[in-house]
């Protein structure tokens, strides 16, 4: 495939991968940081890519493969702290109306921020990307099983994190 | 117990399971109704998360990454190699191949289907663009991705013939080669499939380099090609594509 095909496929797939970093890292300017990352990877070994197979899941585990290896050599990792001023003051919307819906989108980022790594990559790829469970082993490499426990276990963790708020909630009102 | 069923719940949710194993959950949850309120737990997260990520899905990506993926080298901006090779052929390029004009129902437009809200289509048969892809088209310098109605649009290269100018213009699965004549609108030389063309339809297989024969012996068959660099892009764009 010639360099500028290539560049121009994974322009086409920009706003998937964007999406994808933003729910794995849990803040949109460190998902661009590791979109960034994924297609300097991607550029720099075009070669490997396979032709025919799926461009979007070639990159989407470079950028998994990047996080994980980030994480590891991080040793930790900061804890997420919602946004609630961006929440606020999202352009052109009507803070005070929409509060409450965003607030719950905001919600939904934090819950999947507290995921595990491997919990929140199957779930994003399953739930906001479309992907079967088969088609998320197969781009992660891992039995289809583990790929159905994962997901299993991000849903039950979700649940109960949202259980949680509603009691305390609850409380305050 | 409860993490059992939350497992077979999930597959459920995702339509992970056979007939069987979907049976015996729908048998379950009529009889159950913590099941069913486990299900509507479930399900209105998993409604969550998609729109969560929707903002950054939508807004335009930072330019630190369409620069990276978009802007070719120079190299690839002056001339793609297959035109680079042609244009360095005198004789090749002076005996010239006749250019099909035009954009005929039964060529391609079955093709389009995912990008038909970006054109319809005059009582000639020819395609007119919709006002934004007449905007990227007078105005988007190459490379850089516009989204219309939801199909990402780029432009892969700006020439200029003997009757005016062209741009190869990439609109989801579509590759067409848009012309325009001063006085004229833009309107398709001809087009191609560009990520997913049959094969078995000779006129529209893809070139070497990718670039689909079709656009690339409509080229051939202009006179007086010259392909545009950044800064005669430019000066095309400022100018109105006027000579």
């Amino acid at each position: 495939m010639p360099a500028h095909q290539f560049r121009s496929q994974l322009g086409l797939i920009l706003p998937r991968l964007r999406r994808f970093g933003h729910a794995l890292t849990g803040s949109e300017e460190e998902g661009d940081d590791l979109v960034q990352d994924a297609l300097v990877k991607a550029l720099k070994n075009e070669s490997q890519f396979t032709p025919g197979t799926r461009l979007d899941s070639w990159i989407f585990r470079i950028m998994q493969t990047t996080w994980i290896d980030k994480m590891r050599s991080a040793k930790v990792r900061a804890a997420h702290v919602p946004d609630l001023e961006a929440t606020y003051t999202a352009a052109g919307v009507d803070g005070r109306r929409d509060f409450p819906a965003r607030i719950a989108l905001q919600q939904t980022r934090d819950a999947m921020s507290r995921l595990p790594d491997d919990c929140r990559i199957a779930l994003a790829l399953t739930s906001i990307e479309g992907y079967s469970y088969k088609e998320v082993a197969e781009t992660l490499n891992v039995p289809i099983g583990t790929i159905m426990s994962r997901v299993s276990r991000a849903r039950r963790l979700l649940l109960e994190n949202f259980s949680t708020k509603e009691v305390r909630t609850g409380h305050a009102t | 117990m409860q993490h059992d069923w939350i497992d077979k719940l999930s597959a459920y949710l995702d339509g992970e399971m056979d007939s069987q194993e979907r049976i015996e959950v729908e048998a379950a949850l009529e009889s159950d109704p913590a099941l069913v309120e486990i299900l509507e737990q479930m399900s209105r997260v998993e409604a969550s998360l998609r729109p969560a990520y929707a903002a950054t899905f939508h807004e335009a990506p930072p330019s630190r990454l369409t620069d990276l993926v978009l802007v070719p080298s120079e190299s690839e901006r002056t001339a793609s190699a297959w035109l680079r090779r042609w244009l360095a052929a005198p004789a090749l390029a002076a005996a010239g191949i006749a250019l099909t004009a035009g954009f005929g129902i039964g060529t391609g437009v079955a093709t389009m289907t995912a990008d038909s809200g970006l054109y319809s289509i005059a009582a000639n048969g020819q395609l007119v663009p919709n006002k934004a892809l007449m905007s990227t088209l007078a105005s988007a310098p190459s490379g850089e991705i516009r989204r219309i109605e939801g199909v990402p649009v780029v432009v892969h290269l700006s020439l200029s013939n003997a009757d005016g100018y062209c741009r190869q213009v990439q609109t989801g699965s579509l590759t067409a080669l848009w012309c325009k004549s001063e006085g004229d609108d833009w309107r398709v030389m001809v087009a191609a499939t560009a990520l997913d063309a049959p094969t078995n339809d000779s006129s529209y297989s893809m070139a070497g380099d990718g670039t689909p024969d079709a656009i690339i012996d409509a080229i051939k068959g202009m006179d007086g090609v010259t392909l545009l660099d950044r800064s005669g892009e430019e000066l095309a764009i400022e100018s109105g594509w006027i000579e």
